[in-house]
């Protein structure tokens, strides 16, 4: 059985055509019929179907006659292709015994590609090469391969040039896959290992596993027992899916499939728990599990306060899908309460934020983001501060350190200079730089992670015209010179504008934030002040004038309805704005912390 | 809510000018020749004796407005004053308004307008300044607009209107000072002064948009709005809404009635009516407004809005509030059945509180400083 079973997940870089590869392999295998195709398949969520990206695919099994003759069960367990979810990605490896890397023909390989690609390398993982889209005009297929064997050491020869659009070259991925990436050895007779790469929750049937069993087998009815949270469940459904949930009797060592057992919250199966068998447990879990970490935090506030139980009441649903979300009541002084909720990354803190307004019909604000800082008083005690307002006074300040990352950045060597002078602005140090081809290179960097939360990846891909690409990883904290930016409106400080900045930068920042808020609180009926403080100390000011003129100068028998509309456009643009004390700010501007480009 | 006992007014579209100005977003056309004048004439009197039959309600107002009415001959004004007076009940005295352009009008023309009926005039001067007329595409220059005011006074209309613009690009305290000074010489009874507010659609508004005449800011607006308060208050003027200026007993019936939130009957082709809680606008375009006219055929009506009691309520206040002696409690109770503090009083107080309101015994007001700042206080009483 083992034998004729593959498991593989598919590494690519957004828009280098993994979904549309996924869409070929379910159709060429028959998994799905025509009717019920429809385009990127194997992607679950609105959102992603949306923006066009794949946060991660569904896992899918497919039944693939091969030209040998037999029939292989394929298990495509896909890696989400974004940095903030690098833990799942390395579990979702860590089920595999193969990788097929995609390379799109004429873009070459992506910084994030190849972080992936290496941490599948770390895990022993037969790689098959594959370039993409080699029917567009652009398509340089002969230069990938070279970049893809220079880069990774694949052999250039087994790389199969394909067009997943077209259907080119896919069975002979199909075929690769077979005949290159080994079946999985797990003892069937051994104690249950089970390893979970994904979960979510289902209303009917509770906390759903993607589950690769390693060894040993599970049944229906079994008692489980999760070895890190060390909970017992009863299973109540296991199965495959192809791509339909199918129920089965059993899983067996190698084999991939979900179970379901009555569980309530999705942070009881966590990602990279390993399951076993409550009546005869395993001694020792599969390696590599982690408690997953917020990196970012931002506080998330209803725009009408009266809707605080109702996101409470969203995000408790969320979490239970969304086991890396967290979250604990915040207290504003100048947008009531709310959550302060941490991420993985900005990529999920925007997915989350959209769900919440979208799934959940609420109107919220999200504060700028925050990074965890970590601050010595001078008594030796230590704080950890993921909320700006929440920084203690300098006068107890010893030293404070901020988390840094070691961010790889791929570019054509054409915008070396540039891509190095924006490291250099955000506070980056050198690390290497490294020739991939003679036309393409690898830049390292030590970086501020609050440096690249803000605009440093837009402002690469606008400096580099789109073609720079961007991975890194938390490394340590290092000592910073920190300061609080305050903003204050009409003399009161507005908790939630407050911002960490570095104090070489403080200056330029808070002129660069006055001058935006300006220009976007609109004129209230009486002048408002902006300032922005460090301490006591105004560091910039400016003013919104009080409002002279808003006058329907002429109202007459024909005029009125018209008139009126525009009297109820102001009334909706109202619901757009927060009051804090008496000025009226638009709510998009708790965000503009963030926004502010301050290398302009 | 329909009261057939309550007096309404009525409007009369003549939508023709010489010549279309420049900050104009009215439906109007240029004239072509006397003979549409003529089969217009004909269609506004063949449309009021055909609504007759539904308005039970006395008329208390006849308003020509336009485009330019004064474009009809005398006769013609005549005759459509005639089916007015044939086919509705007649409140006491009324109220006869006709729009009029400096330059389209003579005294004998005035004097005519007189005889047939016409007792009260609204001359659309805008300015005395040639630049600033100039700069409107009017088709006067301040000259004209003294010649004809002459001509009003010398033709014995003892109840006239001028209409003034300002906030036009280039236009100083000075200049708008000049126009008020101008203006007060001629001894109207009331006197309109609309700040420009250009449509989109409007030719003066695209040239603003490509840069090419620049409209002043709202500071240099408010204090030439604020200087015409204080300058006609001295004059002896009441100011009696936002924009409209009076002696005592002269405010312009017609418009008070808009004001009132009070129901009205629109004759001609784009004429909005507001009859029985809803708004509704005549056939569009005069080929068909003639033609549907002549044949018989129904006009093709646009229902703008259908209201409920409550955004009826709403429109008074919005539009009662626009007048100096704004919203009285008790008549407001009486007229729509709630009170309105008891459904109000946040927002009420908030704009207290703003300076935007003030409250006495009986009603409450806008502020003098909130007039300018009016739709703040308008847009939250909106449903």
């Amino acid at each position: 059985m083992q034998n004729r079973i593959r498991n593989f997940s598919i590494i690519a870089h957004i828009d280098h055509g993994k979904s549309t590869l996924a869409d070929r392999m379910l159709q060429i295998t028959g998994a799905l019929t025509a009717r019920e195709m429809r385009e990127q398949f194997l992607d679950k969520m609105d959102l992603e179907r949306e923006k066009g990206i794949t946060i991660k695919l569904q896992p899918v099994r497919l039944n693939y006659k091969a030209r040998d003759g037999q029939t292989y069960i394929l298990n495509l367990i896909d890696t989400p292709g974004h940095v903030d979810f690098s833990y799942e990605v390395s579990r979702s490896l860590a089920a595999c015994e193969g990788a097929l890397l995609v390379v799109d023909a004429s873009q070459g390989i992506e910084a994030q590609t190849l972080a992936n690609v290496y941490m599948a390398m770390d895990l022993n993982l037969e790689i098959i090469g594959a370039v993409n889209k080699i029917d567009l005009p652009g398509a340089e297929p002969e230069v990938v391969k070279q970049e893809i064997e220079d880069v990774i050491g694949l052999d250039q020869q087994g790389i199969i040039p394909i067009s997943a659009k077209l259907g080119i070259g896919v069975e002979e991925v199909l075929e690769a896959i077979v005949a290159k990436i080994p079946p999985p050895q797990g003892d069937e007779k051994a104690e249950l290992r089970a390893l979970i790469f994904d979960s979510y929750f289902d209303p009917y049937k509770g906390a759903i596993s993607y589950i690769r069993v390693d060894s040993g087998e599970l049944h229906k009815g079994d008692m489980i027992r999760m070895m890190y949270s060390g909970k017992d469940f009863e299973v109540t459904e296991i199965g495959v899916l192809s791509p339909f949930m199918t129920t089965v009797e059993s899983l067996k060592a190698g084999e991939v499939g979900y179970l379901a057992a009555a569980i309530k919250n999705v942070a009881d199966t966590k990602v990279g728990d390993t399951v076993t068998l409550a009546s005869c447990p395993a001694s020792q879990p599969l390696s590599g599990y982690q408690e997953v970490k917020p990196v970012v935090y931002c506080g998330i506030f209803p725009i009408d306060n009266s809707d605080f139980e109702k996101l409470r009441d969203a995000l408790e649903k969320l979490k239970l899908n969304d086991s890396s979300l967290i979250y604990e009541p915040e207290s504003s002084d100048a947008l009531g309460l709310g959550f302060r909720c941490g991420f993985l990354g900005l990529l999920h803190l925007e997915i989350v934020r959209e769900r919440l307004e979208r799934e959940y019909d609420l109107s919220l604000m999200a504060t700028a983001p925050s990074v965890i800082y970590r601050i010595i008083l001078t008594d030796r005690s230590e704080e950890t501060v993921r909320n700006p307002s929440h920084w203690p006074d300098p006068q107890r300040i010893d030293k404070v350190m901020e988390p840094y990352v070691k961010a790889i950045i791929m570019v054509p060597n054409d915008y070396v200079g540039t891509v190095m002078e924006l490291c250099q602005d955000k506070r980056g140090s050198f690390i290497n730089m490294e020739y991939l081809t003679p036309h393409r290179v690898m830049i390292s960097y030590n970086l501020p992670l609050a440096e690249i939360l803000f605009d440093f990846f837009d402002s690469l891909k606008s400096r580099t015209r789109g073609y720079a690409s961007l991975d890194y990883e938390v490394r340590d904290y290092v000592v910073s010179d920190l300061v609080k930016l305050d903003i204050l409106l009409n003399g009161e400080i507005v908790d939630a504008l407050s911002s960490i900045t570095h104090k070489d930068k403080a200056y330029f920042r808070a002129r660069g934030l006055v001058e935006r808020l300006r220009k976007i609180i609109p004129r209230q009926m009486y002048e408002v002040s902006i300032q922005a403080s460090i301490g006591n100390r105004i560091i910039a000011r400016e003013s919104v004038k009080a409002m002279r003129k808003d006058v329907l100068a002429k109202c007459y028998g024909g005029d009125i309805t018209r008139k009126k509309k525009l009297l109820e456009k102001q009334k909706e643009g109202k619901k757009k704005m927060k009051q804090i004390g008496h000025v009226e700010v638009p709510r998009d501007a708790f965000m503009t912390v963030m926004e502010l480009d301050d290398g302009k | 809510m329909a009261n057939s006992s309550a007096a309404i007014g009525i409007y009369i579209h003549i939508p023709f000018c010489l010549h279309k100005c420049e900050y104009c977003d009215f439906y109007s056309l240029p004239i072509t020749d006397a003979e549409v004048l003529e089969n217009y004439t004909r269609s506004i009197i063949r449309e009021l004796e055909h609504r007759a039959e539904s308005i039970k309600n006395p008329i208390t107002t006849v308003f020509l407005g336009g485009g330019t009415p004064s474009l009809l001959k005398p006769q013609q004004v005549e005759r459509i004053l005639a089916a007015v007076f044939a086919g509705y009940k007649i409140s006491g005295e009324l109220e006869i308004s006709l729009e009029t352009n400096p330059a389209t009008v003579n005294l004998q023309n005035i004097k005519d307008l007189k005889s047939v009926g016409v007792n009260r005039l609204s001359i659309g001067v805008q300015s005395f300044n040639d630049n600033e007329l100039k700069a409107l595409g009017r088709m006067h220059g301040g000259l004209e607009a003294r010649m004809t005011l002459r001509d009003v006074v010398r033709a014995g209309f003892n109840n006239y209107n001028i209409d003034l613009i300002y906030g036009l690009p280039n236009q100083t305290l000075a200049s708008w000072q000049d126009t008020l000074n101008s203006a007060i010489e001629f001894n109207p009874q009331h006197i309109s002064a609309y700040l420009l507010q250009l449509d989109d659609s409007t030719p003066m508004a695209q040239k603003v948009k490509t840069g090419t005449i620049s409209l002043l800011d709202d500071e240099a607006e408010a204090s030439l709005y604020y200087t015409a308060l204080e300058f006609l208050a001295e004059q002896g003027f009441h100011h009696y809404e936002i924009s409209n200026f009076s002696r005592p007993g002269y405010e312009c019936r017609h418009n008070l009635l808009y004001w009132q939130a009070r129901e009205y009957l629109g004759i001609g082709c784009g004429a909005v009516s507001y009859i029985n809680g809803q708004r509704h606008l005549n056939q569009a375009g005069v080929n068909k407004y003639i033609d549907n006219c002549r044949t018989g055929r129904p006009l093709g009506i646009e229902i703008l809005e259908t209201m409920t009691p409550r955004q009826m309520a709403a429109d008074a206040i919005i539009l009662g509030l626009r007048l100096s002696e704004g919203i009285k409690f008790k008549e407001f109770k009486d007229r729509f059945g709630f009170d309105i503090m008891g459904e109000h009083r946040d927002v009420i107080t908030n704009c207290q509180d703003k300076g935007l309101l003030q409250m006495d015994k009986e009603s409450f007001f806008l502020t003098k400083k909130a007039y300018f700042l009016s739709n703040q206080v308008f847009n939250q009483f909106i449903v």
